[in-house]
């Protein structure tokens, strides 16, 4: 749970993935390391040198478990994020204004075009 | 009175002028109608008075004119938007012999109101230059028409203004006598066949509607030239 939590958090700073990679020490890296380790010596316990070179790149279950739990964010929060970029009614109401101007001639138009009568 | 029982010579002319104004008018009237190229600004003449009969029914009746369109050979089209069908329709023809009946009893009735009528005509035709006429042969036709209108209110002895006014009533009335004929040709076309179809009235029963209006005009200025 400690893997997913800080993967969770080097997922919502998109730049700190890169970070990750390249093995920048930087804080939220240094937490994501020490919890994929945690992780790791839980499954295989290797020994300790060892184990510190390769937490975060090699580690295929916190990757697995990384997607899924990505998978799962991606469903609801995605869409929290989509709603912060909504305008606001107030910019809404302004644009719902121009284009129904906008309309008006576009109406006039049509109406000149196919309602008229030519008497000769 | 006396002046003139004892000059013959003034007295002849006059009365012969007066008793006869009307024939003499209408005979130049069918003579001019007759000629190739002069008889073309007169007919331009009758198709403007047509198509802005067709526009002021629109505008009456709660419509609205978007175009009228004139073209050389005395046709001319009246593009309306709302208003009522059967009154736009009906009143190209008789709006016409309307305007030739009012122009020439407006220009007998004085020579200050002929000249007047004269400008307000002018200034109808520049009206529908600006609002109305939207192309070229359109603009045109109505220049030349204005030009005519501006010439004779600019003429120096109104009575020969009165006269002209007079004769271009004649012609006016002459084609809208002349004019609906030309609808029974079997088409059903124009505004004949507009109304046969919105009233299920036959076309010849408008077209003789309308050439009984102009005869009853000409006749009611024939009328009253004699009294």
């Amino acid at each position: 749970m400690n893997v997913s939590g800080s993967v969770g958090q080097s997922l919502r700073f998109g730049s700190l993935s890169t970070s990750t990679v390249t093995g920048k020490p930087n804080t939220p890296t240094k937490s994501s390391v020490a919890s994929a380790e945690q992780h790791e010596r839980s499954i295989k316990q290797p020994p300790l040198n060892e184990q510190v070179q390769s937490t975060v790149i090699f580690d295929q279950g916190a990757v697995a478990l990384f997607a899924q739990h990505h998978h799962a964010k991606s469903t609801t929060g995605y869409s929290a994020l989509v709603n912060q970029d909504q305008p606001s009614a107030k910019n809404e109401t302004a644009v719902a204004s121009y284009q129904a101007v906008d309309n008006l001639a576009q109406r006039e138009s049509v109406q000149q075009m196919f309602g008229v009568d030519v008497f000769a | 009175m006396t002046f003139l029982s004892s000059n013959n010579s003034i007295k002849t002319p006059i009365s012969f002028w007066h008793k006869y104004h009307f024939l003499i008018l209408l005979v130049i009237a069918i003579v001019v109608k007759q000629l190739p190229l002069v008889s073309i600004p007169f007919n331009w003449l009758e198709s403007y008075f047509h198509e802005i009969s067709h526009g002021m029914a629109a505008l009456l009746t709660g419509g609205k004119v978007l175009r009228i369109q004139l073209f050389a050979n005395g046709a001319g089209l009246c593009t309306t938007q709302g208003g009522s069908n059967l009154i736009i329709s009906f009143f190209g023809y008789a709006g016409a012999t309307f305007w030739g009946w009012g122009i020439y009893k407006l220009a007998s009735t004085h020579q200050r109101i002929a000249q007047l009528f004269s400008m307000f005509i002018f200034g109808l035709i520049v009206c529908s230059i600006i609002f109305w006429g939207k192309d070229l042969l359109t603009w045109f036709i109505l220049a030349v028409l204005a030009f005519v209108f501006i010439l004779t209110s600019q003429l120096q002895k109104i009575s020969y203004l009165q006269r002209i006014m007079q004769l271009f009533g004649l012609l006016i009335l002459l084609n809208s006598l002349s004019s609906p004929t030309y609808l029974l040709d079997g088409r059903h076309v124009g505004d004949g066949a507009a109304l046969a179809s919105i009233t299920f009235v036959p076309e010849i029963v408008w077209v003789f509607s309308w050439f009984l209006l102009a005869a009853l005009a000409l006749y009611s200025l024939y009328k009253t030239a004699k009294k």
